[in-house]
């Protein structure tokens, strides 16, 4: 039945975004996270990629995560020679997170978020109706 | 002429059924706002859908011929034409807009259908 699909997208839709914001959480949690040893990589900032697959069970396109990626590119770096992940030169990677971005992309999520759920809650009115006619 | 396709119950069935169709494609579409290279997609208009439907088709003039499909279609929406650099093309306030287009019409496709049963209902005799 259509509703009942159109249900399950818009919930499939809600998942995605959650995951999204999971990795913003996680990036914004990890934005002081250098390395351990002299020299060492700090944490990379994580990227989610989503996609339209087909749900064969549900026999429709739905939308689903594709990829959990890193994001390239390099590390700013800043001087600090008493930090224990100070290279030789006293330089110390940070992580690649910029939070203007991890703040944009929170806000993004939140808003395909309830886009979902007034979808989600305008088909349950429908299917209500539906209902309704058996009354 | 069917009489069971033109009767106003069946046409606010029919009316539901593609609005239930319609309202999937655009939870597709809202629940994809953020897929790259995702193109919004919606039905063909229920107008046209009964204008062919009504017009010529193959006869069926033995039980065991196929039924022709009454299938909606689903076309990629020419409207959208604004894209964001990922190649997705979802715009939700359209989405939105569509939605609450559908929610409306699906009122009155089932508020007819229940108005034009309580008609049955009378003429039987019993209270609604």
């Amino acid at each position: 039945m259509d509703l009942d699909r159109a249900l399950r997208i818009s919930a499939a839709g809600m998942q995605v975004q959650s995951t999204r914001l999971r990795v913003v959480a996680e990036n914004l949690a990890n934005r002081d996270s250098t390395g351990e040893s002299p020299g060492a990589d700090p944490y990379r900032r994580r990227t989610v990629t989503f996609a339209n697959r087909l749900d064969r069970a549900l026999g429709t396109e739905t939308v689903r995560v594709s990829r959990l990626g890193t994001a390239p590119g390099d590390f700013p770096q800043v001087y600090d020679p008493s930090h224990p992940a100070a290279d030789e030169r006293g330089y110390v990677k940070r992580p690649n997170v910029d939070s203007l971005i991890e703040m944009m992309d929170m806000r993004e999520a939140q808003r395909s978020y309830s886009a979902n759920l007034s979808v989600l809650e305008v088909t349950r009115g429908m299917l209500t109706r539906t209902i309704e006619a058996l009354r | 002429m069917d009489p069971s396709r033109t009767t106003p119950i069946a046409l606010a069935e029919r009316r539901m059924a593609w609005l239930e169709a319609r309202q999937r494609v655009l939870a597709q579409n809202i629940a994809n706002a953020d897929t790259p290279g995702y193109r919004p997609r919606d039905l063909q208009p229920f107008a046209e859908l009964l204008a062919r439907a009504g017009g010529v088709g193959l006869a069926r003039t033995d039980a065991r011929h196929l039924a022709p499909t009454r299938e909606v279609e689903v076309k990629p929406d020419r409207l959208a034409v604004e894209r964001t650099p990922n190649g997705n093309a979802v715009s939700l306030d359209q989405q939105a807009l569509k939605v609450a287009d559908t929610d409306t019409a699906h009122a009155l496709a089932a508020g007819l259908h229940r108005r034009y049963l309580s008609l049955f209902r009378t003429a039987l005799g019993r209270s609604q």
